[in-house]
């Protein structure tokens, strides 16, 4: 009688930890926060560039891509976009690849962003759906992906000149 | 160590630690009690709490803590508090999306808003802790109703109509009847009772000189089936916190744009917004005589079609396949398979295009004109034997310094004052003439458009401005409702059976050939001591209503 009843309290006891377990690592674990984290592979996706190409991610494996989002309203965007440009000359004949996702503006702002700053890397034309599958925030986000197509490592806001030529050189192929 | 040893009862029952009252004939435990003449406590008929157990192990400790109806008040008292605290500033998911919500509540709220939002406050109601305390408080309305139903169940189960004199003359209502009272003998009393107890629907159990009459025994189990639908409305509120079963957004969208819903692979259109009003003219006097001026709504529609992506869902033309179109009013949302877009705001006469024209600056002479979008605006325009590309684009326009260079930028994707540079090329240049149309800041760009030199003019005025509507719609979706209606609606038949029906009992016992009366009842006294006084009289006893007043008599 008595370990029965012991059996019964202990059952609903574990049944509340249970719960609580379950709603905790909701909240705090990996997997509930759909995040990316260094390590992850690098979620596959297709877009239109600035000058109507279609190009997916995946096309680019074995190089070494720097995937930057970016909005013209973006002050830190607009301030690294010259190191980026800079990087892009020097390593894109040594495998690198650079993917600007643009923050769903119209195309007359970005053309005249791009002709202002004189980017040649490909420009993409997000409307919004990459930078939720990506869970961007905040603008600048760049993230480092090896010729794996693993992320390498994410920056979460402005990278510098000196900052990123380091950086280039973990993902090179 | 006293505790256990006195849980023996005179009557020779071995009572459970923590009994108050024998479980057997009901005489008091506790010597102290023995002695009193209160009425007694009849709460849980007297028994044992089941957490009240002599040894004690961990799990026997943690239960004890739940078992607490005390603690339970102090788990409803914090929620209320939290509840009420995240009501003080809107919540995060009140927004739409894209917000920077720390900047949102600093900028708005000052040092309340950083501390509100920092705390953790701005998304009480989807947070761990406030999801802890429900299931603590979940955890606690199991316990306690198992800890005092099951005794409850048992002693209602194995009750005697023979009870200890102190018992029945300590209940609040009670009385005796000698001899010269009853008028016959009190075995023909009693057996004249049960007839008519049994008449007024009692339920009667008989022993040789012992009679116990009870009704509406049910109505005690009003408050544990009232508990079981509160854990089920509290298991609804934590399945909430499964992926995909809650979702609670806001989406804006312009007329004739299609938008992604968060989260999934649909999309929303709104085809059309309307807003109707009433013709002043028809409304009733009452409502016209508070103020002329005033206009009342009449409708409020969102024309809207959903799509499910199909292919190409991230680029700028995803295929899409129309799954249903609604007309989305106030309290008539679009539903599609749990999914529901509630009509929640709008905005009229954005600013969306304008149809300019390209002059000649001194001349004035007009060359032609076109449609300038400044959501979608195209890049090349053929404009006669002119030829304008937009070289620049700023929605959000503001002049900033770089160095001693002043350069256009924008501060957000918003044409709240757009700005193009235009190059234009035809007869007049053949090369091309940079000139700028800044519409709602003229000043300034006059003043750049004569530092360009500019041949060229390029204008709009207010009746070649087209304007949109938007509609704010709220996508939601709440899998978990039926589980709360189940909860409510258990809960209700609780509370019906608890408020509506009283648990009476009557016990009437012989003791040396007088008659001991005592009745209990967990409300209505009144109505239980007219069922007293009019069985009696029936059988030619007449207890006056006075005699079963409340209150206590104990010779």
């Amino acid at each position: 009688m008595l370990s029965n009843q012991k059996i019964i309290r202990a059952a609903i006891l574990s049944v509340a930890v249970l719960i609580a377990a379950y709603t905790l690592w909701n909240n705090f674990s990996n997997q509930a926060d759909p995040r990316l984290r260094s390590g992850d592979e690098a979620p596959d996706f297709t877009l239109q560039t600035l000058d109507g190409q279609t190009v997916s991610l995946s096309d680019y494996r074995g190089k070494g891509v720097i995937l930057n989002f970016w909005g013209t309203f973006c002050l830190p965007c607009r301030t690294e976009m010259p190191a980026f440009q800079q990087q892009y000359e020097l390593n894109k004949d040594n495998g690198l690849e650079i993917l600007a996702v643009n923050m769903d503006e119209a195309e007359a702002s970005v053309q005249g962003f791009v002709n202002q700053y004189g980017l040649t890397f490909p420009i993409l034309m997000d409307k919004g759906r990459v930078a939720e599958l990506y869970r961007i925030d905040p603008l600048p986000t760049t993230m480092l992906i090896n010729p794996d197509g693993q992320i390498e490592r994410i920056i979460l806001g402005p990278v510098d000149e000196k900052a990123l030529s380091y950086l280039v050189t973990l993902i090179m192929p | 160590m006293a505790l256990i040893e006195n849980t023996k009862c005179d009557c020779g029952h071995n009572n459970p630690v923590g009994t108050v009252l024998c479980e057997s004939c009901g005489k008091p435990i506790l010597e102290q009690d023995q002695q009193a003449t209160s009425p007694l406590d009849m709460r849980y008929e007297g028994m044992s709490r089941r957490s009240q157990l002599a040894d004690k192990t961990i799990i026997d400790q943690v239960w004890s803590f739940f078992s607490s109806v005390k603690i339970a008040i102090y788990m409803i008292i914090i929620i209320l508090i939290a509840s009420a605290i995240g009501t003080v500033l809107p919540q995060e998911n009140q927004f739409l999306p894209g917000i920077n919500y720390e900047k949102f509540y600093i900028d708005t709220y000052g040092w309340f808003g950083k501390l509100y939002y920092e705390s953790g406050l701005s998304n009480t109601f989807n947070s761990w802790w406030f999801s802890l305390l429900l299931l603590m408080l979940g955890t606690s309305l199991v316990i306690c109703s198992l800890d005092r139903v099951i005794p409850l169940h048992k002693a209602l189960k194995k009750q005697r109509a023979k009870k200890n004199p102190q018992f029945i003359l300590r209940q609040k209502i009670q009385t005796t009847l000698e001899e010269a009272d009853l008028r016959q003998s009190p075995e023909s009393y009693m057996n004249a009772m049960e007839e008519q107890l049994k008449k007024k629907r009692y339920q009667v159990i008989r022993e040789k000189d012992a009679l116990l009459a009870e009704k509406g025994r049910f109505s005690r189990w009003g408050p544990y089936i009232n508990h079981i639908g509160l854990i089920i409305f509290l298991l609804a509120a934590l399945l909430r916190n499964i992926p995909g079963w809650y979702e609670d957004h806001m989406i804006r969208i312009m007329e004739n744009e299609i938008v992604s819903v968060p989260g999934t692979s649909y999309f929303i259109e709104n085809e059309k917004f309307t807003l109707e009003f009433y013709d002043p003219a028809t409304l009733p006097d009452a409502l016209k005589q508070e103020g002329s001026e005033r206009v009342t709504p009449k409708l409020y529609q969102t024309d809207a079609i959903l799509y499910e992506c199909t292919g190409d869902c991230y680029t700028t033309t995803p295929q899409l396949k129309e799954l249903i179109r609604h007309p989305i009013t106030v309290n008539d949302p679009l539903r599609y398979e749990g999914l529901k877009f509630f009509q929640i705001d709008f905005e009229l006469g954005k600013l969306k295009s304008v149809d300019v024209k390209l002059a000649h600056e001194e001349t004035g002479q007009v060359f032609g004109q076109f449609n300038l979008d400044f959501y979608e605006p195209g890049t090349e325009f053929s404009v006669g034997e002119y030829q304008v590309s937009v070289v620049q684009y700023f929605p959000d326009f503001e002049i900033e310094m770089n160095g001693d260079t002043p350069t256009l930028i924008t501060k957000s994707r918003v044409p709240n004052n757009p700005a193009f540079t235009f190059k234009v090329t035809g007869p007049l240049s053949p090369k091309g003439d940079v000139v700028l149309y800044a519409p709602l800041n003229k000043p300034i760009s006059d003043k750049i458009n004569d530092t360009l030199g500019a041949q060229y003019s390029i204008a709009g005025t207010m009746q070649d401005v087209h304007f949109v509507n938007s509609t704010t719609l709220n996508y939601r979706v709440e899998k978990a409702l039926p589980f709360f209606f189940v909860g409510a609606f258990i809960s209700m038949i609780g509370l019906v059976m608890g408020f509506y029906w009283q648990h009476r009992r009557i016990w009437i016992n012989e003791v040396d050939g007088k008659i001991l009366l005592g009745a209990h009842t967990n409300k209505n006294g009144f109505g239980l001591r007219q069922d007293i006084v009019d069985t009696s009289s029936k059988v030619g006893v007449v207890i006056p209503m006075e005699q079963l007043k409340d209150g206590v008599k104990v010779k």
